[in-house]
Order: C-alpha cells, then sequence, then structure tokens
C-alpha cells in the first residue's frame, strides 16, 4: 500500500526544504512562508486522505449475498417445455425466462433457463396496462415540434411487450471523507493601487451516510441510458419474489453479473457523496474538491425484477423503441426529427425577431 | 477651451457638477472646435440672445472638436437637456462636429421640428459650411430661424421629427434611416435566440440520458457530518495599480 505524501508547497507543489534555526518554511519557487506547524497538520491530513482513499479502493460490494436458490417446488411449477394450450415449440432468445406463446399468445415459463443462475429477491409488480402504456406513447409526441407530421398520422404501434427486466439493487452504509482547497477574497484600497488579498484553506470534512437500492440493470439486450431514463422505480411497493408474478409477461434472466455493476453503482454514489459533502462547505469565495475518499462500511446487493413496458414503433423503415416504467408510468424514448421543420422554425423566428430587435435597437440608440 | 472643459468636467462628474453648471448660464454660441473668431462668436451669441428674447425660446449654437464616442443624436440631447434646455417656448440646439463634419438639430419636447423646418434650415446653412465658412452659416441659421418662429412653423404640434445630415454630403435622412451596424448587431442577436430555440426544439425530442448520480437513493436525513476541520494555509497578496485620473487644466 502506497500511502506516501511528499513534501511539497500547497501553493505551487515546489518541493519544501527547512532551513535549520528558520521558524516557518519559505518556498524557494513562490516565497510563500507556512508555519512547520501548519505544515505538519496539512501533510498528516493529506496522509490520512491518502489512506482513506486507499480503504475505499479497498471496500467491495457484498455481492455474495444477492439472490437466492430456486426450490424444487417452484421449479416443477414453471415445468413448461412447450406451450400448454397449443403444443407449439417455444422460440426465444437464451435469456428468456418467460414469454408467451406465438401462435396462441398464452403466458409461458422456460424453466431450463433457470438452471444455474440466481433466484430473484424481490420483483416489482406491474402496475400499468398496456392501453395507459399507449396512452403515455401518444402523450409523449404532444409538444415536440420537429416530430414528422408523417410519423404522428401514420403511426402504428408495431410491438408492445410487458417485461420483467433484471436490476441489481446496492444499498449501503458510507463513510465520506473528502478535502477541498477553499479561498477568501479582499480588497484593500490604498491611495497608489488596490492590494487583492487571497486568503487560502485546506477543508476537510467527514461524514456517514446511507444508500438504499440504487439500480443497474442486468440485461446487455436493455441500453443503461434507457433504462436509466424511467427512474425511480417506488421501493415501497417491491414485494419478495414470486415466480408466478412472471406469469403473462416477458421475463429476462440476467446476463451481466453484479460484480460486472459494481462499477456504475460506486461511480453514481460517489457523485451523490461527493455533492452532498461539498454542501457543507460554506463561508467561502472559491472551492475545489481536491479528492473524496467513499468507504463503504455495510453493503449489500439484491436481485429484483422491475416492470417495463417496450413500445416499439416504425418511421420510413427504421424502428423506435420507447420504455416505459411499468410502475410509475415515466416514458423514455428518441423521436425522429424532421429536417425540413428543424430549419424552417428557427429561420421564422430568425426572420421574426430579426426587424423587430433591429427597430428596437434603432429607437434607443437614437433616444 | 475652457467652456469645452466644463462640459466634459459636467458630463463625467455627473450630479454635483451638474448643479454647478446649471446655475452657470450658458452662452447662447459655444465655439468649442475653434471655428469662429471671437467676434463672429459675440456677434452670433447676440443674434441669438436677440431671438431668445423675442420669442422665450432658447436658439443655441454648440461647436465641437469631436463627440467623446457618442453618436452625434446623443451628444447633441444630451447637451440640450443638461446646459441649454432652459427657454420658456422651447430649445432648439444646432451642434456641429468639426472631427465627424457631422451637423444635428436637437429640441426639446416643448418645441417641434417638422420636416419643411429642418429642410429650411439645411438650406441655409449647407451652403456655406460645405465652403467653410461656419459665421456665415450661423448667420443663416439663425435668419432661418428667426423667419421659422415668426411663422410659428416650429411650434406647430405636429409629430416631432428631427433630421440629421452629412455636411458633406448633404443627404437627409430621418432617425429611422439604415443603420448597418445595428442590422448586424439586430441579426446576431435574432440569429443566437433562434439557434438556442432551435437546439431547444431538438433536445426536446429525445428524453434518454444516462443518470451519474444517486440522489432518488439517498436515504434522508442519513448524513451525519462526523468532522469538520478548516486549516488556514498562507496568504497571497496582488497590487492592482490604480490608473493615475487626468484632471483638465493641471499640468
Amino acid at each position: 500500500m502506497n500511502t506516501s505524501v511528499n513534501y511539497q508547497c500547497p501553493n505551487c507543489q515546489a518541493p519544501l526544504a527547512y532551513v535549520p534555526n528558520e521558524e516557518n518554511i519559505r518556498c524557494e519557487y513562490c516565497e510563500t512562508e507556512f508555519s512547520i506547524e501548519t505544515l505538519d497538520q496539512f501533510y498528516a491530513r493529506k496522509q490520512e486522505s491518502a489512506a482513506q482513499a486507499q480503504a475505499a479502493k479497498d471496500a467491495k460490494w457484498d455481492t455474495a449475498q444477492s439472490g437466492g436458490k430456486w426450490n424444487p417446488d417452484e421449479v416443477q411449477h414453471l415445468k413448461t417445455f412447450l406451450c400448454s394450450s397449443c403444443g407449439a415449440e417455444l422460440t426465444c432468445d437464451e435469456n428468456t425466462i418467460a414469454t408467451e406463446c406465438c401462435y396462441c399468445g398464452n403466458p409461458a415459463m422456460i424453466p431450463s433457463r433457470f438452471n444455474g443462475m440466481l433466484k430473484p429477491d424481490f420483483i416489482i409488480p406491474f402496475k400499468k396496462t398496456k392501453d395507459e402504456a399507449i396512452a403515455a406513447l401518444k402523450n409523449f409526441y404532444q409538444g415536440k415540434y420537429l416530430l414528422p407530421n408523417a410519423f404522428t398520422v401514420n403511426n402504428r404501434i408495431e410491438a408492445i411487450q410487458p417485461m420483467y427486466v433484471p436490476y441489481w439493487l446496492f444499498d449501503s452504509d458510507v463513510h465520506v471523507s473528502a478535502n477541498f482547497k477553499a479561498s477568501n477574497e479582499s480588497l484593500i484600497d490604498t491611495t497608489e493601487a488596490m492590494i487583492r488579498e487571497s486568503h487560502f484553506y485546506d477543508v476537510k470534512r467527514e461524514g456517514t451516510m446511507q444508500f438504499k437500492g440504487i439500480p443497474v440493470d442486468g440485461s446487455r439486450k436493455m441500453q443503461d441510458a434507457w433504462m436509466e431514463s424511467i427512474e425511480p422505480f417506488d421501493y415501497r411497493e417491491m414485494v419478495p419474489f414470486k415466480a408466478a408474478y412472471l406469469a403473462g409477461y416477458l421475463a429476462d434472466k440476467y446476463d451481466v453479473d453484479a460484480d460486472d455493476c459494481v462499477l456504475h453503482a460506486d461511480e453514481r454514489m460517489n457523485q451523490t457523496a461527493a455533492n452532498i459533502v461539498a454542501n457543507t462547505v460554506t463561508g467561502y469565495i472559491h472551492v475545489s474538491m481536491e479528492n473524496c475518499s467513499v468507504i463503504k462500511k455495510k453493503s449489500h446487493v439484491s436481485y429484483a425484477m422491475a416492470p417495463v413496458w417496450i413500445l416499439t414503433t416504425r418511421y420510413q423503415d427504421t424502428p423506435y423503441t420507447f420504455v416505459m416504467n411499468a410502475q410509475t408510468g415515466k416514458l423514455a424514448g428518441k423521436l425522429p426529427i424532421d429536417t425540413k421543420k428543424s430549419i424552417l422554425y428557427p429561420l421564422t423566428i430568425f426572420l421574426v425577431l430579426m426587424p423587430c430587435f433591429y427597430l428596437a435597437m434603432q429607437i434607443l440608440f437614437n433616444n | 477651451m475652457k467652456i469645452f472643459w466644463q462640459l466634459v468636467w459636467c458630463i463625467l462628474f455627473g450630479a454635483s457638477s451638474l448643479a454647478i453648471a446649471q446655475e452657470t448660464r450658458f452662452p447662447n454660441a459655444v465655439d468649442t472646435a475653434e471655428l469662429l473668431t471671437l467676434a463672429e462668436l459675440d456677434e452670433l451669441d447676440k443674434t441669438l440672445k436677440n431671438i431668445d428674447s423675442k420669442y422665450q425660446v432658447r436658439v443655441s449654437v454648440v461647436t465641437v472638436p469631436h463627440t467623446e464616442n457618442l453618436s452625434i443624436e446623443r451628444y447633441a440631447h444630451r447637451l440640450l437637456r443638461q446646459y441649454f434646455s432652459n427657454g420658456q417656448n422651447g430649445s432648439v440646439l444646432l451642434l456641429i462636429d468639426k472631427g465627424s463634419h457631422r451637423w444635428y438639430i436637437a429640441s426639446d419636447q416643448k418645441i417641434a421640428l417638422n420636416n419643411n423646418a429642418i429642410v429650411r434650415m439645411r438650406n441655409a446653412i449647407l451652403p456655406s459650411l460645405k465652403r467653410g465658412d461656419y459665421a456665415n452659416a450661423f448667420r443663416h441659421y439663425a435668419k432661418a430661424m428667426d423667419n421659422c418662429l415668426e411663422n410659428a412653423s416650429l411650434s406647430l404640434p405636429v409629430q416631432r421629427e428631427v433630421v440629421k445630415t452629412d455636411m458633406e454630403t448633404s443627404k437627409a435622412s430621418s432617425i429611422f434611416e439604415f443603420n448597418s451596424r445595428i442590422l448586424i448587431g439586430a441579426a446576431v442577436i435574432s440569429l443566437l435566440i433562434s439557434f438556442f430555440v432551435g437546439q431547444w426544439m431538438r433536445r426536446k425530442m429525445s428524453n434518454v440520458t444516462s443518470a451519474w448520480e444517486a440522489d432518488h437513493y439517498f436515504v434522508n436525513d442519513s448524513f451525519e457530518l462526523t468532522k469538520k476541520s478548516d486549516l488556514f494555509l498562507y496568504t497571497s497578496r496582488a497590487l492592482i495599480p490604480k490608473p493615475r485620473r487626468v484632471y483638465p487644466g493641471r499640468s
């Protein structure tokens, strides 16, 4: 573990050297003077920060406890290889654990896909219906000035699929330690010149906080940005997993395991933790964060299934996909842009505004 | 020159100087650009004062070497408002900018200058101005003004309209004449606004964004600040020299 700290000038980072019999240490390069006591304290804090950074790096999420094992009764309950209604063979990709028969529409599960995988800890049941998903999509089109007219006039939703998406939920109690460089300024007015004094401080803040259920989707098929756009889910309605909830819906098993998701969970948690701690640094004109260490004291990872409506429509042979949080109704997607409108609208605004500004400025400057 | 510096002083040092200046009634003819001889200046002043007492309209002529980076319109109105606006029935100021060879007639709210009046003034002064015969130009101006006031053609309650004319080109135009600088300014502002509105419309077409924070998953009230320490390190000083003030009349 490398926690060594070199003695450098806090102002210009040049090496500092102690001169015998001197009370203060003076930087030979920028001529800033520091008391020995201040430097001792400053570097003691630096060493502490370096040690905390290493500890934060070493702290791991406890992913071993995420998910559970399927019991034989549940596996037996799911036992269907062929459609129980019409006998057709079910066709789907290798991650699908629940689907519906493409011939008769009968909900079906594929138990062989559960082999070797973890059983989800929790599930958030579907709350929004298919009609609500369609209404949300229509509502999403409102106020989109650059949407091609043909897109809405001839719009036909190609596919609407209800799907349970696998999520890893990260809980943690963390200890945050951050160092900031802060400064205040004062102006002294003399007859010959103004003197601007800048007072520099090393500011340290430490604290503890809790995070619950930071979600990272465990499916490669679902794009992370799409899934993050429909957050948050209301965890108060989350219930212990029961396979029965999957009936009638598509469901994917995870294909990105929890260990591969910790990096993104850490990024999100660290950013929020740093912001919260930074808000406690007050009374300075300039504040910049030097370093921030977030150490996980207690952590837990859960495996959950979250409900999503996936709507697909097509325009000029290009598919457009929208996802809706089937619990809260929040919809995310990307609409096509009409090139003509994207030129015409700003051009019209320009042509209307220019004469108005011209006249207003003429009157203003001539008076 | 003394009066010129007094004017500059008043403009620069605002209210206190303004109070002093208001106590002093400036002559009706002020020649800071030194276009007239003293005798010509005296004669012009007397002529303008006669008009003043005859119609209770303060008619002034001011010449300046430059307008201190202001447009001649603004400069003329500022001078009129601050130093030459105390005519009982109104005030009219003819400003000559020697540097840019431009002239401008400004009037206050009590008096209206219609197009006919302006054309008469222009016809009266332009031929002499073109020859550089300023004394004669001002003499003709005073005469034309006297005639206009006598015929009451200035005091008609018509819509106030002021015209400026370039001395050398002698083209008349209204304040709504084409100004390329203003057009460019208006075009730039409109372009920026339309660009930002266009970008806003584009951004509305997608609400897909990655999440880089976990604010929704922070447990409220769980934050406890356990250490708070602010260590003073050092002070740095920077000198900002003050610009030296140059006072008129001082060496």
